[in-house]
């Protein structure tokens, strides 16, 4: 029994070692972390996407490959999984909204919110018929790679696959975020994708490396061994004897190369007078980007939002501030953040509000604010490819209701259509097959940039009685600016419906000052009878003359525009109900006093009589 | 949820316990519980809301402000907690009801303070329970408005704004528990003594 008992222990402590083997077998050098808070110094091998280390003498220059060349100490695999690289099979719950892409067509006066994340009112590219080269090359310019960009060619499209010969795939470019040179170059990065040179994309924007060519230029035919295509020329003097090339890698990504990305402009703001506008206070208080939205080996960013991931609590408004159990507990205060005090806000507010309502982006204006944001209006691209697109028309700051309840800070726009619904379910249709279908409807008489180009009824009516034939028992329909087009026996018919809404996404910078907050001033900030809060109006912009649409920011937060203004108007009586209520505090502490007096001097007559 | 269930409770019990205080000890004028007396009891009770034919202009004045003042009540009571029967909080168009009333209450109660004060002064072993509850109530009255009155200047940070909500929330519950038990006895006191003096007879 004795031996039987020692022989189970000891392959136990076999298999547990083993274990403890294997895990450490797939740790990578890269991967570990002995808590020494000095950085590592790159000086790396280059390799190419075979292996290859890459050498000065090398003729012809290979690129070199991140997957490669990163991938000799960390766990790329593990990080592709991070949030900025999501491919089609996500199977991850999509948590809180964000800003989706938007494939957009001028002709068919189509734009949609795209997503693979599946956030409600998004489409997936699936949905849309895009394949994974088609996403890349639709938004591949503001794509840090990974993700759609490493998938294999779909078989049953052999074009893609002959081009993603040619052009290889875009690998996680992490030089775009961790490498400090200042030569590191994402507008080159934008181009390179331009031109589908997703294989030189690292080496071009690293600074290292000097790429020519254009990959989409080459032929079907090209081939490589004997073809001349694209050249990489590295710079003389960044290998060293060893052949071995330095990065300026860190941790924290700068907030320059975040803003690439996820700057957003505000129209209403002239060009010239930019540099009147303020960064984040976090910013300008000497925190980085990173500070907040920080990972682990996984690259899944903290979004700053409790609900997404509670094990990041501490990294959000609530959880620098105030600690993530938000009762001034003794984690408050992160990173020296202020504790708010709050002064004569009745605590509904923390119910009813995010912190960004008051805190974030612009002070709400009658006007409601038109912006454009890097990714959806390929702003940050320089030289011959920059481009000024206009649509969608971005309005912000909208205040919404999120999924949490609470009342924040949203940018919005109106997405617009052609699709196919069966049981109120509305699938857009490809910009591709509807111009197929409507043929010349569509064509626009005259050139318009940066706005819409008209679309008449008329045209909607006959487009839509042209799609009539692609699916037996579905109903064409136009969706653009809130609104359903839809012919009825031959009536077109404009109705509000759900998959007209707005695509809306929460805002959360930049933050301004507790100086600079809602409420500052008064109650008034908001609760007046026309504070732009409740009461300013959203524009419902699409082609279609004639019909242009406003939502109020309280129909849109779903609340009655009766009850509200009530509300609010009740706070002119504010200071008459407190000096009512004050007098008559007044008075009964008065009696009060003047009895308790005369108490005291009853009981004083009684004592003296008694003794 | 403590607020909730101790405010149903206690709410509860109080009037469960005035509803078996008034069938042992009826204020019938023969002391007895039959139908009629029942109904004229209630008949009763009714008038004691109207103005009486004998009184001064001051005294029907007073008796105004007293009415006023259950009205105000009445509402503040059924607004404050009737949300939290249903497990809601105040909002809404019940809150600005509910503003709307209070500082009608606590004009009221400043006229009636000063009105009554002289008649409440403890005498002797007459009517002691409800002179206490006078007094207390006027006392409870000044945290009760003054909680919610305060919270509207900027004094109070989050914590203070807590403590003040609570505060208020508590304090409505002790004054109307003590208004329900001093409105009982007054109505009793008073069918009681124009029983005595047979004016109602």
């Amino acid at each position: 029994m004795k031996g039987k008992t020692q022989t189970i222990f000891i392959f136990f402590l076999l298999s547990a070692a083993g274990t403890v083997f294997a895990a450490a077998q797939n740790e990578l050098l890269g991967d570990g972390n002995d808590a020494n808070r000095s950085p590592y110094v790159h000086w790396m091998d280059l390799l190419d996407e075979q292996g290859i280390k890459i050498r000065p003498q090398d003729n012809p220059s290979r690129p070199f490959s991140m997957r490669m060349t990163c991938g000799q100490c960390h766990d790329y695999q593990t990080i592709s999984g991070g949030w900025h690289f999501p491919g089609p099979d996500v199977n991850e719950p999509p948590g809180r909204s964000g800003q989706p892409w938007v494939l957009r067509d001028v002709k068919t006066r189509t734009q949609i919110p795209v997503s693979p994340r599946g956030w409600k009112g998004t489409f997936s590219p699936e949905q849309l018929g895009l394949s994974a080269w088609d996403y890349l090359n639709e938004f591949g310019t503001h794509l840090p790679g990974g993700g759609f960009g490493e998938i294999a060619a779909d078989a049953q499209r052999p074009n893609e696959a002959t081009r993603q010969e040619i052009s290889g795939r875009y690998e996680i470019n992490c030089l775009a975020c961790h490498n400090l040179d200042n030569r590191q170059d994402l507008n080159m990065a934008a181009l390179q994708a331009a031109r589908q040179n997703y294989r030189w994309i690292a080496a071009a924007s690293s600074g290292l490396a000097v790429v020519n060519g254009t990959a989409a230029a080459l032929s079907d035919f090209f081939d490589p061994e004997f073809d001349e295509g694209i050249s990489t020329h590295y710079l003389e003097g960044i290998f060293n004897k060893d052949g071995q090339v330095f990065f300026d890698i860190s941790r924290k990504c700068p907030p320059t190369r975040c803003y690439f990305c996820h700057s957003n402009q505000n129209q209403m703001l002239p060009p010239e007078q930019i540099w009147t506008e303020d960064e984040d206070v976090h910013l300008k208080s000497g925190l980085l980007c990173t500070d907040c939205h920080r990972n682990g080996r996984d690259h899944r960013i903290s979004r700053g939002f409790e609900l997404d991931d509670p094990s990041k609590a501490s990294l959000t408004c609530q959880g620098c501030h105030l600690g993530p159990s938000g009762g001034y507990s003794s984690d408050a205060g992160r990173l020296g953040a202020p504790k708010p005090v709050h002064w004569g806000i009745p605590t509904i507010h923390f119910e009813k509000l995010t912190c960004t309502a008051c805190h974030s982006s612009l002070w709400p204006q009658e006007e409601i604010a038109q912006w454009r944001t890097a990714r959806m209006h390929k702003i940050g691209l320089h030289g011959k490819h920059s481009v000024d697109l206009q649509l969608p028309k971005v309005y912000g700051p909208v205040f919404l209701k999120g999924e949490d309840g609470k009342i924040g800070p949203y940018r919005l726009f109106w997405p617009a259509y052609w699709g196919l619904m069966e049981d109120q379910k509305v699938l857009p249709l490809p910009p591709a097959k509807v111009l197929k279908a409507a043929g010349g409807i569509l064509s626009p008489d005259a050139e318009k940039i940066g706005d819409w180009r008209a679309l008449t009824q008329e045209q909607i009516a006959t487009v839509l009685e042209q799609l009539k034939p692609l699916e037996a028992g579905k109903q064409p329909v136009y969706i653009c600016g809130g609104k359903l087009y839809q012919m009825e026996g031959q009536t077109l018919t404009a109705s509000v419906h759900p998959a007209a809404e707005p695509y809306a996404w929460p805002i959360a910078h930049d933050v301004r000052p507790a100086e600079q907050s809602l409420g500052v001033l008064s109650c008034a900030d908001c609760h007046s009878t026309d504070s732009p809060f409740f009461f300013a109006v959203v524009p419902a912009d699409g082609p279609v003359a004639g019909q242009e649409r406003l939502a109020s920011m309280t129909q849109l937060q779903g609340l009655s525009k009766v009850y509200i203004w009530a509300f609010n108007f009740s706070f002119v009586f504010r200071p008459w109900m407190k000096a009512v209520c004050l007098a008559a505090c007044g008075l009964i502490g008065l009696v009060l006093l003047a009895y308790a007096i005369r108490a005291v001097a009853v009981l004083s007559e009684k004592v003296m009589e008694e003794s | 949820m403590l607020f909730r269930w101790t405010s149903i409770i206690v709410l509860l019990l109080l009037l469960a316990g005035i509803a078996v205080h008034i069938l042992l000890f009826p204020f019938s004028a023969s002391g007895r519980w039959t139908f009629w007396e029942i109904i004229r009891t209630k008949i009763h009770a009714l008038t004691l809301l109207l103005l009486e034919q004998k009184l001064s202009p001051l005294g029907r004045l007073r008796k105004l402000v007293l009415l006023l003042a259950l009205l105000a009540f009445a509402i503040l009571f059924l607004t404050g907690f009737g949300p939290l029967l249903f497990g809601s909080r105040l909002s809404g168009w019940l809150l600005m009801i509910h503003a709307t009333f209070a500082p009608i209450l606590m004009g009221c109660l400043a006229l009636l303070a000063i009105g009554w004060a002289h008649e409440m002064v403890f005498r002797g072993l007459e009517d002691v329970l409800l002179k206490l509850y006078f007094w207390i109530l006027l006392t409870l009255s000044l945290p009760l408005a003054l909680s919610m009155i305060v919270s509207m200047f900027n004094w109070f940070g989050t914590e203070g704004q807590d403590f003040l909500y609570v505060l208020h929330r508590w304090c409505a519950l002790a004054f109307t528990c003590l208004a329900l038990l001093f409105l009982y006895i007054l109505v009793r006191r008073q069918i009681g003594r124009e029983n005595r003096l047979g004016t109602f007879e």
